[in-house]
């Protein structure tokens, strides 16, 4: 019995640290997130995502060889732009990004889907490899839609990017 | 280094393929970074960057629709809708090319 009660206890400190720490093994995903949502399995949103995390990415690849699906689901950040954009000197110290990879290989973020109103970029890999993004829309971000830093191999494919502008001092976008 | 654009290729960005895309009211369309190497730009729609209203006002010194920083031929640009551009090899803009050609292009594929 005692055993027992300390298998139970064990497993709810597991699914505290994979909630409560923001780790997310094959999720689905929706709501509000005020703190990075790290993905470790493959996930899906199954509604729209708001975040509120500042100075941080919403939705952060954890592992390689997984895979972010949209399903035509929006994530909108805090950034109504110019307002609540990161300061041109914070870019690198301040990464409030849409969607991000650092160091992952093999992962792909799959639309329909919108990345909208982050004070940096809608989807930012850094040092990434084969990364498949797929007809995903990123709009209204305030540096830009996505920003590949040290990245190959990988395939930007039939994506949507307008008005990602605010960082240069204009307020307005479109064509 | 520009931090604004549709999508960008910065760093040692290497081997990406950008193809298909629509970008536009941006500062930049597509960025590439000086070191970036490999990279194939192609069948992409890329205009309006920055939008109208800011090029009449603030000069085509703001951005392009294509804003290649890379030495001639370190990566490629194949059948791109565009104006604009900036860049050291052949400039891939502007290239506004036969609707058909392009429309078969886009659903048939390269």
């Amino acid at each position: 019995m005692k055993r027992l009660e300390s298998f139970v206890v064990l497993l709810m400190c597991l699914c505290w640290f994979l909630v409560g720490s923001g780790l997310a093994r094959a999720e689905d995903l929706s709501g509000t997130f005020s703190t990075t949502m790290t993905i470790i399995g493959d996930s899906q949103l199954v509604g729209d995502v708001t975040c509120t995390v500042v100075g941080a990415p919403c939705i952060a690849f954890g592992a390689s060889n997984i895979k972010l699906r949209l399903n035509g689901f929006t994530i909108t950040g805090r950034a109504v732009p110019p307002a609540n954009c990161v300061s041109g000197s914070n870019f690198a110290s301040a990464p409030e990004d849409g969607v991000s990879s650092a160091g992952q290989s093999q992962i792909a973020i799959l639309g329909p889907g919108l990345v909208e109103g982050f004070g940096r970029n809608g989807i930012f890999l850094v040092n990434s490899s084969q990364v498949r993004v797929d007809t995903v829309t990123v709009a209204n971000n305030c540096f830009s839609g996505i920003f590949l830093s040290g990245t190959s191999y990988s395939d930007i494919e039939q994506t949507v990017s307008v008005r990602n502008l605010a960082s240069a001092g204009f307020t307005c976008g479109g064509t | 280094m520009s931090k604004s654009f549709g999508i960008g290729l910065v760093g040692t960005s290497s081997g990406n393929v950008i193809e298909r895309n629509i970008i536009g009211g941006n500062t930049n369309g597509i960025w590439i970074a000086a070191k970036a190497s490999g990279n194939i730009v192609r069948l992409n729609n890329v205009s309006g960057n920055p939008a109208t209203q800011i090029l009449l006002t603030f000069g085509s010194a703001v951005g392009t629709d294509i804003h290649d920083l890379s030495p001639a031929g370190s990566n490629t640009f194949e059948d791109n809708l565009c104006a604009t551009s900036s860049s050291a090899g052949p400039a891939p803009c502007p290239n506004i090319p036969d609707l058909f050609f392009l429309l078969l292009k886009r659903f048939v594929g390269p």
